[in-house]
């Protein structure tokens, strides 16, 4: 109930805590103060900035520029584009993106943080567990100069460039690779522009995958990087034609896998398309493709076994699910290819168009957009056993291709167009070029991500991001940060773990955000012996095989150890309290483990 | 009127379950399909039906589950203009604030009640806008282009979404009702100058200018609202470029596929993909229309004692209650409050004679309502939800200079939300 002087004091004191009062300045990862900031006008000067820009670009190539000029403002156009709204989201947060809401995000942050401290690549922050995608903290610990306080710019900096990588990989491919033509290089820069910018609706955000543009490039850049091989790998098979050439597509093929082993299925995939319809329309060259293919496929997979018998030893991806399972009336056969309406129509005309010019690589990439598709029609019979694992990435991976040719296909369509209408009059090649450049750039605006992108209303990563992390995760991993040894090993609070190798840099033993190790029996008895006081030679075991050093928990019942308390905790002769605080939500404690023969 | 009401109750309860989300998709898919198929196979009215019957099921689907005004309590603007709407319907006298002393709010909503429309039908107005939108988009088409077979195709397109999926005007068009009659005026005035030669050839030169122009405008408009869904400007803007390029679009294909089965065919396979992709097919309310999902709810709890209050409470009066219920109190039981439904204590003391507001609070409070007061602000029964302390049953004695009231309790219910009457001493 308003009470008047409860109405005055309130005003009293929203005045004096504005003219006096000191807050510490919440700054973002650039080093720039957030307090006060308007983040909806910010966002909307992107969405302008870009709108402005395209139409400029659209105006310049529409008063006739050359192919090179023309290709130049639209790729200019694509990278302005990502650039903006990389920037748009990046720049409000106070965290690193997908951090306080993604779970991945976390479990990458922590990998990497683990390889930056110097150990194995192979290896996640469960300690000795192998890794499932070794590349990308190994690239990201790389660029962090083996520096694990540096890492969280590389993540916040990795998107742009992956992005960026994007553009100039899907052109380079396409200008080498596909016959010259009087447009290659605006084909080119369409094409790039498609794959990067196309890739998401605005209708995304409520669908279940979410925006394919954020998820990909912004939470997930070791999936872009994938993307931004695979143009390269077609390029490289396309010009196979001798046993050299074909062991080096093969070597390239390999890299998408150590990138992200899905993209090299999903890609395999494509190939196989693309040799079955060599096959089927009875092409001259068919048994030259079934030997390129074969050849490159047999050296990557020869190349990447060892990590695929990484794969199986270390996860139970072949166990079906529940979770795994779609009901046989679900929407997502039609999800992948209608969700983007007249786009993938224009897409469908692009891939068509780009396979009848017979140019090897433009048959390779064509081939890839059906694969996509075709694969993604799968999944309702895996769905019906149990494995249709991983959809999003292969309905990403639909975008993709399907993004990539709807720009292709709406220039061809308007070269089409515009060249059956000037068919009597000015038939000048640059300015139909431009002309159709320009049609084409206006028609895709709207479409175009950088147009609509509103992260605060589309993007739950973005708005969980903009809170500062919960002090009772913040302050117990910057104690882990400055208090612990480097090769300190962590057991306890499995939901907590990921916390301990994402913001504190530090392994664990077991994480509940990962697949389990297959050691993870040993593991538990381990782990329980120290919760409850259990044989020394297992706790000793803990220290021999795993390098235990400390036990962090905290007030949450622990999953595997519901009736535990910190206090019980606390009473065990071998646990010495380092750090013990209170919190609002919980208290947190960190034990360190005292072996015998420890010295006190 | 029971046996619609148990029916409208039914349709909620079926389209309120996950599951049925996809039976509607396959659904709106078939009406896709048939439509397409008859495009094919030169039935292009045939095609408009399917694809009309379609849209009206798939936003069906959607309105029929909003139980509540949109935007009540979740949207502080929308909540102003329901609690407005509620006071000009029931309350007396009209054309005043349905906070006491204040300048009415006006509004689409607040309009038809002072109109007389009846209040039931008035909080139907959102999904009334977005049924009008659709049968617009249908019509329009008719009215600007010469060819039947154009105009319907391009209705087909329009009612689909348009041709650039994500930007549908259906969301925004139950948030901002009104924009209906304004789009449906202003297109009304166009409709008789586009009959005339001259203003149609001109048109025709400059088409893809036109076009150009429209869509760039609804990019900029767009990109300055921001959200979920396009702002009803962008939307419109977008719908009106799908409807002039449908004729250029259909030449396109003529030109490119030189028979004419083969066109009709690719703009079959166009009508398809674009009523499969752009709008209704993946509408999804709940999860992009700021609201949708408090609009289902019916406030079954608060209804019984808006309901008391309505009908029990003089239309004159004016209800003492927290500023949580000032609009729940003004939109559903259509009585005026004290306070704005705002909690800030500025909005409060920006309110006329705040002191004097204040101060009959907290006498009422403390069990002794200031006779004086409660008469000046036509204050004559205090509200009380649950978890909200009861005026003491015996006050202690007041000053005997200043005439008081006492409370007496005229309603409560098994939720603890209470109902006192000021009477005299």
């Amino acid at each position: 109930m308003p009470h008047i002087g409860l109405i005055v004091a309130e005003i009293r004191a929203r005045s004096a805590k504005r003219a006096g009062a000191k807050f510490l300045p919440v700054l973002n990862l650039f080093g720039f103060n957030l307090d006060g900031m308007d983040v909806g006008w910010f966002l909307a000067m992107a969405r302008l900035v870009f709108t402005a820009l395209a139409l400029l670009g659209a105006a310049l190539v529409a008063r006739g520029a050359d192919d090179r000029r023309t290709g130049r403002i639209v790729l200019g156009i694509g990278a302005v584009g990502h650039s903006l709204a990389w920037f748009a989201t990046m720049f409000p947060l106070p965290n690193v993106y997908g951090a306080n809401g993604s779970m991945d995000r976390e479990n990458h942050l922590g990998w990497a943080n683990v390889v930056a401290l110097g150990f194995s690549p192979l290896h996640t922050f469960q300690v000795k567990h192998l890794h499932f995608e070794p590349l990308w903290p190994l690239l990201t610990a790389l660029a962090s100069g083996f520096n694990v306080d540096r890492v969280e710019f590389v993540f916040q900096w990795a998107p742009l460039f992956i992005g960026l990588a994007l553009l100039f990989s899907v052109r380079f491919a396409w200008i080498r690779g596909l016959d010259e033509s009087e447009q290659t290089r605006t084909e080119a820069a369409f094409a790039a522009l498609g794959a990067l910018l196309l890739i998401a609706a605005p209708g995304d955000s409520s669908g279940p995958f979410r925006n394919p543009w954020a998820l990909t490039f912004l939470l997930k850049p070791n999936h872009a990087l994938g993307l931004v091989l695979v143009p390269l790998a077609a390029l490289a098979l396309a010009r196979a034609h001798t046993w050299k050439t074909r062991l080096f597509a093969g070597f390239v093929l390999q890299l998408v896998g150590w990138a992200f082993v899905i993209h090299m299925g999903l890609f395999v995939a494509g190939l196989v398309v693309f040799v079955g319809l060599s096959w089927a329309t009875k092409r001259s060259d068919r048994m030259k493709d079934l030997v390129d293919v074969g050849t490159a496929v047999g050296a990557n997979l020869l190349i990447v076994s060892p990590y695929l018998a990484m794969l199986v030893v270390a996860y139970p991806f072949l166990e079906g699910h529940d979770a795994l399972r779609l009901s046989p009336f679900s929407e997502r056969p039609i999800e992948g290819p209608l969700r983007l309406g007249a786009l993938f129509l224009l897409s469908a005309f692009g891939a068509w168009d780009t396979y009848r010019k017979e140019s090897r690589l433009g048959r390779i990439l064509a081939s890839q957009w059906l694969g996509a598709h075709l694969v993604w029609q799968l999944f309702p019979f895996l769905g019906l056993l149990g494995q249709a694992r991983e959809q999003d990435e292969a309905f990403y991976w639909c975008r993709f291709w399907t993004g990539l040719f709807a720009g292709v296909g709406l220039l061809r369509a308007a070269l089409l167009v515009l060249a059956r209408l000037r068919k009597n009059r000015d038939s000048n090649a640059a300015r139909l070029g431009g002309a159709a450049a320009a049609m084409s750039l206006i028609l895709l605006l709207p479409s175009l991500l950088p147009a609509w992108w509103d992260p605060g209303a589309m993007d739950q990563y973005f708005v969980a991001a903009r809170k500062p992390l919960p002090d009772w995760i913040a302050e117990p991993t910057r104690f882990l940060r400055g208090h612990t040894p480097p090769d300190a090993v962590f057991a306890g609070d499995r939901n907590y773990a990921r916390w301990i190798a994402a913001y504190g840099a530090r392994r664990v033993l077991i994480a509940s955000s990962l697949n389990f190790p297959n050691d993870h029996p040993r593991r538990m008895e381990i782990e329980t012996a120290l919760l409850r006081d259990g044989p020394r030679a297992l706790i000793a075991e803990g220290r021999d095989r795993y390098s235990i050093q400390f036990v962090l928990a905290t007030s949450d019942p622990m999953y595997q150890a519901p009736e535990i308390t910190l206090d019980q905790l606390a009473t065990r002769p071998y646990l010495e309290r380092v750090y013990d605080r209170q919190f609002a939500a919980a208290r947190v404690m960190i034990f360190k483990v005292r072996y015998e023969g420890d010295r006190p | 009127m029971i046996a619609n009401d148990d029916l409208l109750n039914g349709l909620r309860q079926i389209a309120t379950q996950e599951a049925s989300i996809p039976a509607l998709r396959a659904a709106l898919l078939l009406f896709g399909g048939f439509a397409s198929f008859a495009w094919v196979r030169r039935r292009p009215f045939l095609a408009l039906l399917a694809l009309s019957m379609g849209g009206f099921l798939g936003l069906g689907y959607w309105l029929v589950q909003m139980a509540a005004p949109l935007g009540f309590e979740t949207d502080p603007a929308l909540t102003r203009e329901w609690a407005q709407a509620g006071v000009n319907a029931l309350a007396e006298p009209k054309g005043s604030g349905f906070v006491f002393g204040t300048e009415p709010e006006t509004s689409l909503v607040a309009a038809l009640a002072s109109s007389g429309m009846p209040l039931h039908l008035v909080v139907l107005a959102p999904q009334m806008a977005a049924l009008l939108a659709h049968a617009l988009l249908i019509l329009l088409p008719f009215g600007f282009l010469k060819s039947h077979t154009t105009a319907a195709f391009a209705a087909c397109l329009a009612l689909g979404g348009g041709i650039w999926p994500g930007h549908a005007p259906y969301g925004s068009m139950i948030l901002l009702p009104s924009a209906v009659l304004i789009a449906g005026a202003l297109l009304g005035m166009l409709v008789a100058p586009a009959q005339q030669r001259m203003v149609r050839r001109a048109f025709n030169r400059s088409r893809l200018g036109i076009a150009a122009g429209l869509i760039a405008a609804a990019v900029f408009e767009r990109a300055l609202q921001g959200g979920a869904e396009p702002g009803i400007t962008a939307a419109l803007l977008l719908s009106g470029t799908t409807i002039i390029l449908a004729s250029p679009l259909r030449a396109a294909l003529r030109r490119v596929f030189s028979a004419s089965a083969r066109a009709r065919r690719a703009e079959g396979l166009l009508l398809l993909c674009v009523f499969g992709g752009s709008g209704l097919l993946w509408w999804d309310p709940p999860a992009s229309v700021a609201g949708f999902n408090a609009a289902r709810d019916e406030h079954a709890a608060l209804s019984r004692p808006m309901n008391w209050i309505s009908r029990n409470v003089p239309t004159t009066s004016v209800v003492l209650a927290s500023p949580a219920y000032s609009a729940p109190i003004a939109a559903l039981a259509g009585r005026r409050v004290l306070f704005s439904p705002g909690a800030g204590a500025e909005e409060q003391a920006s309110l006329p004679e705040p002191f004097r507001r204040a101060r009959l609070l907290e006498s009422t409070r403390l069990g002794q309502p200031l006779a004086r007061l409660a008469e000046g602000f036509s204050v004559t029964h205090l509200f009380l939800g649950p978890g909200e302390a009861s005026p003491p049953a015996a006050p202690e004695p007041g000053t005997a200079d200043e005439p008081r009231l006492r409370l007496v309790l005229v309603y409560q219910d098994i939720k603890d939300f209470r109902v006192f009457r000021l009477a005299k001493k």
